[in-house]
């Protein structure tokens, strides 16, 4: 059975056409804010990290301070 | 007796004797004038009647008096004939209106009211010649898959909206932590420095 094709007419295409253009923009910008929220994770990541080998430093110190400070009682 | 008073007409006498002017005769056509027959010119006396010059073509005058300008070739304006449309195909499948009141009203968002107001704002009234202009026919299956697509989208955009909604509370939280282990860590400088007071101070 040959079915014709139906058609819907679109009022205000040239309207449809510009708002998915704006859409399309808002996408790109929004990837554009993704991108500048990952580098900023990634250096938090490393301000993180090296905070992190921070306070392992000053963990290892202040256990040797206070192993010197206050030696082991002799069983 | 002031001297304006000399130039003054006299009483019972007219300034000037003038003669009553000759009744004029009726005009039959309009006033025009008529072109004069050529006049030869004037000649002196004694000299040869010079001959008339001739007419002749523009070209060969051209050709022996004035440099050859370049022809430049002006283009004609093309005529405005509009090209022939083509043939849209007619909506072939209408559906009633029972038909169309079947479909489920979709949820309106309370931020999308402000849409068309919008877009109002940011695109000029036009006139309703041109309005009807930039309609469109679609296929019904092209339709459908971009009704289907809008709607994949809309879900898509509330995912990333709540994505974006959590991401701002983990901030809130890291924020918050941030600031819990500031004053931890000014605790223990603290602490630090009253133990160097200790250790050190005699």
């Amino acid at each position: 059975m040959n079915t014709a094709p139906v058609f819907i007419k679109i009022d205000e295409y040239k309207d449809v056409i510009d708002v998915l253009h704006l859409i399309r923009t808002k996408i790109a910008e929004a990837k554009k804010t993704l991108a500048q929220i990952n580098e900023l994770k990634n250096r938090e990541d490393h301000e993180l990290s090296a905070w992190h080998a921070e306070i392992t430093e000053i963990e290892k110190r202040v256990d040797f301070v206070d192993k010197l400070l206050f030696p082991p009682e002799e069983p | 007796m002031g001297v304006w008073d000399l130039f003054k007409k006299k009483d019972g006498q007219s300034g000037l004797d003038m003669p009553v002017p000759p009744p004029l005769p009726p005009l039959e056509r309009p006033f025009l004038a008529e072109p004069k027959e050529q006049e030869s010119p004037k000649m002196m006396p004694g000299m040869p009647p010079r001959p008339m010059p001739v007419p002749r073509p523009m070209a060969l005058q051209r050709s022996e008096h004035a440099p050859i300008a370049p022809r430049i070739e002006v283009p004609r304006p093309r005529p405005l004939i509009r090209p022939p449309l083509s043939p849209m195909p007619a909506p072939m499948h209408v559906p009633p209106p029972s038909q169309r009141q079947q479909m489920p009203p979709r949820p309106m968002p309370a931020h999308q009211d402000q849409r068309p107001r919008e877009m109002s704002r940011e695109m000029p009234q036009m006139p309703e010649q041109q309005r009807t202009m930039r309609s469109m026919y679609i296929k019904g299956d092209d339709f459908r898959e971009i009704t289907e697509n809008i709607e994949i989208i809309r879900r898509r955009m509330r995912e990333s909206e709540q994505a974006l909604m959590r991401l701002n509370n983990l901030k809130n939280d890291q924020d918050k932590l941030f600031e819990r282990t500031d004053s931890a860590i000014e605790d223990v400088q603290r602490k630090l420095m009253y133990v160097d007071k200790a250790l050190f101070e005699r």
